[in-house]
């Protein structure tokens, strides 16, 4: 009745509140102390220059929802009359997504290219954030038993399909795998304690699926700038440009989501990092801006050296040069437009790594103004709405700074390939390689192979650089193995070794493998071209690095296999 | 544990020793140590001693050991005591498979192969006869023919206490009057179809209030001077009857007050036709009304720019807009709707209207500009229980969108502060989507507001929102309460107990549209014969065979699920359609019938809807035994006759025990 009453009040006040709202004029106030929403959001860019002129570009983007209660269950209680739930600049459909499919951690990674660590030292991230060339999932997901867990997973895939415009639903239980020492992989990413308390008779599964080589490309970035509360209009969001970024040597994008719950208010939030990195080279880009199309340099700029054969008709042109200067605007085809205001408290920064400041300079500009500072670190604060731009120079570009670039020697190089050529056998060689001459490196290695690559575990020959070693030496290098034998059509070959690489050493694992016949229906429509591998994940677990796991991804590998003639039942005559 | 390590390094990785050599020297062992023996066993020649049994036989068939043999065949026969066997062992064996055959193995086969047709007809035939209109072969009049089946009971309380004068026998004569009255309207308009009676209570010592918090209709008397009635159903559901001493004297109370009863609470005048046609209120729209129990209230504040925002739904529980607007709201829907609200601010977003050049009056230019699909990223389609409205307040930034006064805009207020007055309520404009939201569309730009100075966040208060709510609200009741337009703001109580009573028979009669598309899924589907049998028969014959494979078999096989649910949604529907017609309902009963009636709607959606079914594909385990006992026979019976005939049979040779037996008794 009060109810019925109030409503009645209501609807005759719209009345007096249009007719005499003379003294109701505060509408809109601009109040900081309003706006105590507990979501946010945050953003950063770091600008790698490395040895021969590549640049490193990283985006990392933090979001926070507001506090959402995680279990529908306990959410949609029978007495309440109405439920809430807010989301300030947090993309409303992630919550959907993770509760129709009860997953509570996820993480997502396009990697597109391979990392050369020989040349670029260490991956961003310790490489946590970057899978192997192609699509790559991890996730946490609460359920009864492992069929539940699969039945989760396979409707997170085809939401994800949808989400991401990617071929996610094609990860299905002939390529997930659980992973066993868990800790290895997920250390420091999830904490256990914050994660929400489980449901009576339900378990954690971590879970995780690849597609190597799953094309990657603009479509694939514009979910990723949907997701920022600046859409990529403005920020340094403004900077992506699905041209630059996909054009580059080598590419990653990733999102991090995780469920993180305060117990004592019994409210949870989500987390979610998104990093986009990419690498190019800055004389190479450059000329590209400058010459869209492949053309050969005009004679009269092109610079000759004198000191080798130079007539009319030969010209040996000299190495590039040592010095340069350019605006970021120029590579990344974009300025910054206005920095991010949707967070009070946190700028948008800009750091320019790894270069010695007597032979570089920086600066940024912001309304034609340039300004410089002496730790190449920039904060984007202008008042008013203001176009910014970063200006980097160099008198030697050979000239970096000496400490970072030791610090990203990577800790172990690791390759991959398959030997033999016939088309119903070979082998599988992984070589890792410890640059390292003072210390050992512990690694985990992390192999899934589809089940029509039958691998001869029993046949596994190691060898080393080292030849000291001897035969019970080198088996003794393998201190823990784990091996989850595939089932035809339904599971993979698992495999995770612990294994260690001795200083200086090259270690060198060997396995035969069967390639079968499939059934006529599995082949692929390009059977010819044939069949993609996923990356194997290698983890180094090593006291050295900060307790920070350090991930490389290997080549994907290209399985050729035994394919029948198409053409041929078409080619019979009626 | 060390050894079972050495075993899986020697045996399973074997990289110690080569493998090669360790199983050649085990075939070696293997080929000496059992090979040979069993070579030897399996080869040897099986010589038994024959001597004994030879002499004896010459005893028992001298003739034929005889030197020169002429009669041999009466020698034989002098030999013989014929005696004829019962049967031979062949022959039982024989009969007994067969009698195995027929009495277990027929039943048995006959049970597995047999389609799982539960027996649904006795279910439909009942079924015809209580929703006959559905099983018509043509079908004009659904809507009514449906109502016509529908006994409804209706409580109205009449408030005899404390009148001017004291009426006996006023309750009873205005029953009978309501009765006849409302057959009269049902044979005299024709319209009407539901079979409608209301039961007229005396209020007695409750007092009129608790007839006002729980909407239940009551009539009061009131003494005046002259005849005529007044009514209230916006708040409650009151009619005020007022009567003079004549109408007491000349008895006419009792057709006054029913007449106010039925033409303000139950019927009303329908709008084309003649002034005294009377329609049930009950009956509008009955079947286009799709009730879901749970309501989403979207609430978007959208900004294009790069603003931090926040309004003031901030902290629920102390938003002014909320306690004040949308909880009030929300409770009067209590028992009737579950909400759901999300509130969501989206930055540098503008619905496709930052570019708009048209006029803002122009609806037709706004429809075609403005970008809806934008805010529905749900990777999922929702389920029937829900249903989603929107509020949308979005700043477009657009410099083409004059402050125009408009007939869609909310109208003007005039700002005399000159403070920090940035926005009023006149500078939006409004626009509706029928089934969908309200949009509310800023027409300055957030970045001139303030001169010089650049702003930083901003904050939407309550007091422009409740004008703006209020208006979304308005728009909304008459989608809540499937009510016209103009009620919401005159008969709020009235159109949401209507509505309840409407969106009863609503879910029924979904209910019994999906209980008749279960039976026509059933029977009508036509039965698909295999093409390659089809070759066998004569094409004229074809037509007659697909009419008889009808008339005699179902076209899909039943799961029990099906079955059972089924006879559930039927026993609740009638027992619901039993609790209508009985006395002493009251508005919250009616609404514990609405929440029942849904969940058999929803249970008999399940059932039309069920994967298998609809597929065809539905196989019982029994159809997986059946398949797999030919198989499973054979090699059963083999491996069991095997087990028992090695159990049976002696250790040792019959021959060699006889023999051991002779030597015995020699001893």
């Amino acid at each position: 009745m009060r109810s019925n009453s109030l409503f009645l009040t209501l609807f005759l006040s719209i009345i007096t509140v249009l007719s005499t709202s003379k003294a109701n004029n505060n509408n809109i106030e601009l109040n900081k102390n309003d706006l105590t929403s507990s979501s946010s959001f945050q953003e950063s860019l770091d600008i790698n220059i490395l040895p021969r002129d590549y640049m490193l570009s990283s985006f990392n983007f933090k979001l926070q929802s507001d506090d959402i209660i995680p279990s529908t269950s306990s959410f949609d209680t029978n007495d309440n009359l109405f439920t809430f739930r807010k989301y300030n600049g947090f993309p409303k459909n992630i919550e959907p997504l993770l509760n129709s499919a009860n997953v509570k951690t996820l993480f997502l990674k396009f990697t597109r290219g391979h990392w050369d660590s020989h040349k670029w030292g260490k991956l961003p991230k310790n490489g946590f954030s970057s899978g192997g060339s192609g699509v790559e999932l991890w996730s946490l997901i609460e359920a009864k038993d492992k069929t539940e867990a699969m039945d989760n997973w396979s409707m997170l895939m085809s939401q994800l399909s949808g989400m991401f415009c990617s071929s996610f639903n094609f990860i299905n239980l002939e390529k997930i795998t659980f992973p066993k020492d868990i800790n290895s992989y997920i250390t420091g990413k999830i904490s256990v304690d914050s994660l929400p308390p489980l449901t009576n008779g339900n378990s954690y599964f971590l879970m995780r699926g690849s597609l190597a080589n799953e094309p990657i490309c603009t479509e694939n970035l514009s979910p990723f700038l949907k997701f920022l509360p600046t859409k990529g209009k403005v920020g340094l969001a403004s900077l992506l440009d699905g041209h630059i970024l996909f054009d580059s040597y080598w590419n990653s994008m990733s999102i991090d989501l995780n469920t993180v719950c305060d117990f004592d208010s019994e409210r949870c939030h989500y987390d979610m990092k998104i990093d986009i990195n990419f690498m190019i080279n800055i004389p190479k880009s450059l000329a590209r801006t400058k010459r869209p199309t492949p053309k050969p340099i005009p004679a009269e700029e092109l610079q000759c050296d004198t000191s080798k054969k130079f007539t009319e008709w030969e010209c040996f042109p000299l190495p590039d040069k040592k010095e340069y200067s350019f605006f970021i605007s120029e590579i990344f085809g974009n300025s910054i437009k206005d920095r991010s205001r949707l967070n009070l408290l946190s700028k948008s920064n800009i750091r320019v790594l790894g270069i010695d400041s007597d032979y570089w300079n920086t600066a940024i500009k912001v309304n034609d103004e340039l300004l410089g500072t002496a730790n190449n670190q920039y904060e984007l604060n202008s008042e008013a709405k203001s176009e910014y731009d970063l200006y980097i120079s160099t008198t030697d570009n050979s000239k970096l700074d000496s400490n970072l670039l030791k610090a990203n020697n990577p800790p172990l190089h690791v390759s991959r390939s398959l030997t033999g050529n016939s088309q119903d056998k070979g082998g599988l060689r992984v070589t890792f390689t410890n640059p390292s001459q003072t210390r050992d490196v512990i690694i985990k290695y992390y192999e899934t192979l589809p089940w029509f690559m039958r691998l001869y575990v029993s046949s596994l020959k190691i060898s080393s650089s080292d030849e000291n070693l001897s035969d019970s030496d080198l088996e003794n290098l393998i201190t823990d193995r784990f091996i989850s034998l595939s089932e035809i059509r339904s599971k993979p070959l698992h495999l995770e070794y612990t294994i260690i690489i001795p200083k200086g050493t090259t270690l060198t694992l060997q396995c035969d493998l069967e390639k079968p016949l499939l059934n006529y229906e599995e082949y692929p429509p390009d059977a010819n071209h044939g069949f993609e591998i996923e990356s194997a994940l290698v983890v180094v677990l090593d006291k050295y690095f900060n307790n920070k796991n350090y991930f490389i991804r290997t080549p994907t590998l290209l399985l050729s296999l035994a394919t029948p003639d198409f053409s041929m039942p078409y080619n019979v005559s009626p | 544990m060390a050894f079972l390590d050495s075993v899986k390094r020697n045996f399973l990785y074997r990289e110690n020793l080569s493998l090669r050599r360790k199983a050649s020297l085990s075939v070696l062992l293997i080929y000496f140590f059992i090979g040979l023996p069993v070579w030897y066993h399996l080869t040897k020649i099986d010589q038994y001693e024959l001597d004994p049994l030879m002499d004896s036989e010459k005893l028992k068939t001298p003739y034929l050991f005889k030197e020169n043999n002429p009669k041999e065949e009466s020698d034989f026969l002098k030999e013989i005591n014929l005696k004829i066997p019962n049967l031979s062992l062949r022959r039982k064996a024989s009969l007994s498979v067969l009698l195995i055959y027929f009495f277990i193995g027929l039943p048995v086969w006959y049970h597995l192969t047999k389609i799982d047709q539960y027996e649904l007809d006795p279910l439909m035939d009942s079924e015809k006869l209580k929703t006959p209109y559905l099983f018509k072969e043509n079908n004009p009049k659904e809507e009514s023919d449906f109502l016509k089946e529908i006994n409804l009971k209706i409580p109205v309380n009449l408030n005899l206490t404390n009148t001017f004068y004291k009426f006996p026998d006023l309750l009873n004569s205005t029953q009978r009057e309501l009765d006849g009255l409302l057959g009269r309207y049902k044979d005299e308009y024709g319209f009407n179809s539901l079979n409608l009676s209301i039961e007229l209570r005396d209020v007695g010592n409750t007092p009129a209030e608790w007839f006002y918090e729980n909407n239940e209709y009551l009539v009061q008397l009131q003494h005046d001077s002259y005849m005529g009635n007044y009514i209230y159903l916006y708040e409650k559901l009151e009619v005020v009857v007022q009567y003079d001493d004549r109408s007491v004297y000349e008895n006419v109370l009792p057709t006054l007050v029913a007449n106010s009863i039925l033409n303000h609470f139950f019927f009303e005048k329908i709008d084309v036709a003649n002034e005294f046609d009377r329609r049930l209120n009950l009956e509008k729209n009955v079947v286009g009304l799709k009730y879901t129990p749970k309501i989403k209230l979207v609430l978007n504040l959208i900004i294009n720019d790069n603003l931090l925002a926040d309004w003031d739904l901030k902290d629920f529980y102390q938003s002014k807009v909320m306690q004040e607007v949308l909880l009030p709201f929300m409770e009067m829907f209590e028992g009737v709707y579950k909400f759901e609200i999300e509130s969501n601010i989206l930055y540098n977003e503008d619905l496709n209207l930052k570019d708009w050049a048209g006029a803002a009056d122009e609806i037709d230019d706004l429809q075609s500009q403005l970008d809806i699909s934008r805010l529905s990223d749900r990777a999922f389609v929702d389920n029937i229980e829900d249903r989603v409205l929107n509020f949308v307040v979005v700043f477009p930034e657009n410099e083409n969108l004059g402050v125009k006064n408009s007939n869609n805009s909310i109208e003007e207020t005039k700002d005399d502060d000159d403070d920090d007055v940035i926005i009023s309520s006149n500078k939006f404009l409004s626009y509706n989507l029928p089934e969908w939201g309200s949009v509310f569309i800023y027409k300055g730009l957030l970045s001139k507001l303030e001169e010089g100075k650049d702003l930083d966040s901003v904050y939407l208060k309550d007091s422009i929102l409740e004008p703006l709510f209020i208006t979304f609200l308005k728009e909304i009741f008459p989608i809540l309460a499937s009510s016209k337009k103009e009620e919401g703001g005159e008969q709020v109580v009235f159109s949401i107990t209507k509505f309840i009573k409407k969106a009863i028979l609503s879910n029924i009669y979904r209910t019994n549209k999906n209980i008749k598309a279960v039976y026509d899924m059933i029977y009508k589907l036509p039965v698909v014969t295999d093409e390659s049998l089809n070759g066998l028969i004569p094409e004229e014959y074809q037509p007659y065979l697909q009419e008889f494979m009808n008339k005699f078999f179902p076209s899909l096989s039943i799961p029990q699920k099906i079955h059972s649910q089924l006879v559930e949604v039927i026993s609740q529907r009638d027992i619901l359609l039993e609790k209508l017609n009985t006395m002493g309902n009251t508005n919250d009963k009616f609404k514990q019938y609405l929440k029942e009636s849904f969940s058999f709607y929803k249970l008999s959606e399940e059932t039309f809807f069920d994967h298998e079914m609809v597929m065809g594909n539905y196989k019982s385990l029994k159809h997986i035994i059946a398949v797999y006992l030919p198989l499973l026979g054979p090699v059963c019976s083999i491996t069991i006759g095997g087990v028992i005939q090695l159990l049976k049979k002696t250790k040792k040779d019959p021959l060699i025990e006889k023999k051991e037996e002779k030597i015995k008794k020699e001893q």
